[in-house]
């Protein structure tokens, strides 16, 4: 590797292999605690790397056992750092984001705010309820990569107060600009997911005035995504990790046993035909699976009209598959720019919305520095510069406090009653809805 | 094996934890074929296994605890973690923790739990009472 790698291909290759932390830095004074929360993938250092296009925030692998194997450090020269590459000694100059203040702060309750809620780049995660019930079933139906489970009790609170996460939310948006917040929550059984979402969107929305992601294990019933919607939430991801059916049974057990991937496959179309192009998102993990498997994921979430949020493989400290080796950066590489010319190709909507950056993944539009800058990576990235300037407006306005039209605590008038997934009954609902284009 | 007895604070600090259960851990760790150093802080009994692991220095910690909350409150647990490589993290990685019996707590008993630190937590020496997904928190 002689030439110098640009911010994306240094990214992905960070993502590979880690990053080695140096002597030279004073982290604790500089940079942002780093937490072990969700599912185990932010555990590691948050820095920016500047770049002409735009800069790349990333959450640099610096904890697992791979890491001490990298050729990358991070050194600091004065008051910068740089990211070195032992093997090119090449240098790459990257920012270490600071620590908000609100996040060694209290709520009003006295939780610390870093328990409840985290910023991976420039927006905020929270696990609503981190008591995944896959990890309590015996023997265990977590999926193989996850360590959500491993958590609870020891670097995250158990289920979050409507009153912490309303304060929490306040403060990163005054604080630290945040425009999105993101609620996710573990495998809550019976069909609960939704539900158990809707007070918090709707308080977000009504006294704080957040863009709202939510991530949940989908619904058989659809009719519940509208009744979200109307909550207030603006965006859906679902996160099924694999294309591959059976690598998707064999790596997350209780999504295969307890859902079945097509109820992942029912939800993302049902909602990306309710919302339009790159409201929603599927969400996959690159470097398991073959990679014709995830090029096909990636052809068939954009196909849908979503977005594809393509996390690299980490093997996260105390998951099952801590000791499978990491994914190689060429064919990591492969799949970021296939990703980027798929939004392309379906002209779906990326990087529009102001200051959302996700640290944990390749973001669709980091990859904009993959492909070579022809003609129609020239037409695309204009159309993109139009809407943005477009958009602009309805954003600001999504970023005003609001009343909700749904009412959180109850289903809407005339709801049917809700059935189980993997049934008869959930089947019938996704063939009256046309949705299952994967199967 | 305990590496690191021979050190007049350690001493002292093994001379404090005089309740039976952890008398019952340090001897069974003293006896293990397996070398383990009394980590120095804190108000538990914790030990670092130092077998390394695939060429590198293990990582694995164990700390004998009660538990303060929940349905198993007043229990005696072992927890199993490896502390961050990133000195201001205050990150614990959890690899679960085993509720230990009330009674006849015999050497047999930690066998398998140290044998689990000494390979570095892999998944196969997990022992069959792990609890991954806790239930109670485990002080710092």
């Amino acid at each position: 590797m002689n030439e110098p790698l640009n911010p994306c291909e240094l990214e992905i290759d960070l993502f590979c292999k880690g990053l080695r932390i140096g002597q030279s830095c004073l982290l604790e004074k500089d940079g942002r605690v780093v937490s072990r929360t969700r599912a185990g993938l932010g555990s590691g250092l948050e820095i920016v790397i500047p770049g002409g296009l735009k800069d790349i925030w990333m959450n640099a692998p610096v904890e697992e056992d791979f890491v001490l194997d990298s050729p990358y450090i991070l050194v600091k020269e004065g008051d910068h750092y740089k990211v070195r590459d032992d093997r090119s000694k090449h240098h790459y100059e990257v920012r270490i984001p600071e620590e908000p203040k609100w996040v060694r702060s209290f709520t009003s309750m006295g939780t610390p705010m870093h328990k409840v809620g985290v910023l991976q780049g420039t927006y905020l995660g929270i696990y609503i309820s981190n008591s995944c019930s896959f990890w309590y079933h015996k023997p265990t139906l977590g999926c193989k990569f996850c360590t959500t489970g491993l958590n609870v009790g020891v670097n995250e609170m158990a289920d979050k107060d409507i009153k912490d996460v309303v304060e929490v939310c306040w403060a990163a948006k005054e604080e630290s600009g945040a425009t999105f917040v993101h609620l996710n929550s573990g495998f809550a059984g019976k069909d609960l997911g939704l539900d158990n979402m809707a007070p918090y969107v709707a308080a977000i929305k009504e006294k704080v005035g957040l863009m709202v992601g939510v991530q949940v294990t989908p619904s058989p019933n659809l009719w519940k995504y509208d009744w979200l919607i109307d909550c207030g939430v603006d965006h859906f991801s679902f996160c099924y990790e694999f294309h591959n059916p059976d690598i998707f049974a064999e790596l997350c057990p209780g999504k295969e046993q307890m859902l079945g991937q097509q109820a992942f496959f029912n939800a993302l179309e049902y909602t990306a035909k309710k919302m339009g192009k790159g409201r929603v998102s599927g969400e996959i993990i690159a470097g398991v699976e073959p990679i014709e498997d995830t090029l096909r994921a990636i052809d068939y979430i954009t196909g849908v009209g979503a977005f594809p949020t393509v996390c690299i493989f980490r093997p996260t400290i105390g998951a099952d598959m801590e000791y499978v080796p990491p994914p190689k950066y060429e064919d990591m590489r492969h799949v970021m720019e296939y990703m980027w010319n798929a939004c392309r190709k379906n002209d779906i909507p990326i990087g529009l919305a102001p200051n959302i950056e996700v640290s944990l993944i390749v973001n669709p539009d980091d990859a904009r520095y993959l492909p070579k800058h022809d003609m129609a990576w020239k037409m695309y990235e204009g159309k993109l510069k139009l809407m943005r300037t477009m958009a602009a407006p309805l954003f600001k306005q999504e970023l005003k406090r609001r009343n909700v039209k749904g009412n959180p605590h109850e289903y809407p008038e005339g709801s049917p009653e809700p059935v189980m997934p993997r049934t008869e009954a959930a089947e019938a609902i996704a063939r009256e809805a046309g949705v299952g284009q994967a199967s | 094996m305990i590496t690191n007895e021979d050190q007049p604070e350690v001493q002292e600090r093994i001379a404090g934890f005089d309740e039976p259960l952890e008398k019952a851990l340090l001897s069974a760790v003293r006896a293990h074929k397996n070398p383990f150093a009394v980590v120095r802080k804190g108000i538990d009994l914790e030990f670092l296994a130092k077998e390394p692991v695939q060429d590198r220095a293990n990582r694995a910690m164990i700390k004998l605890f009660t538990v303060t909350d929940g349905p198993l409150r007043g229990r005696a647990a072992m927890f199993f973690y490896k502390k961050s490589q990133i000195p201001f993290s205050r990150d614990r990685f959890s690899y679960g923790a085993v509720v230990l019996p009330k009674d006849n707590l015999e050497n047999d008993v930690f066998e398998p739990l140290l044998q689990f630190a000494s390979k570095g937590f892999t998944p196969e020496l997990r022992p069959k009472d792990l609890r991954r997904a806790l239930t109670f928190t485990v002080p710092d």
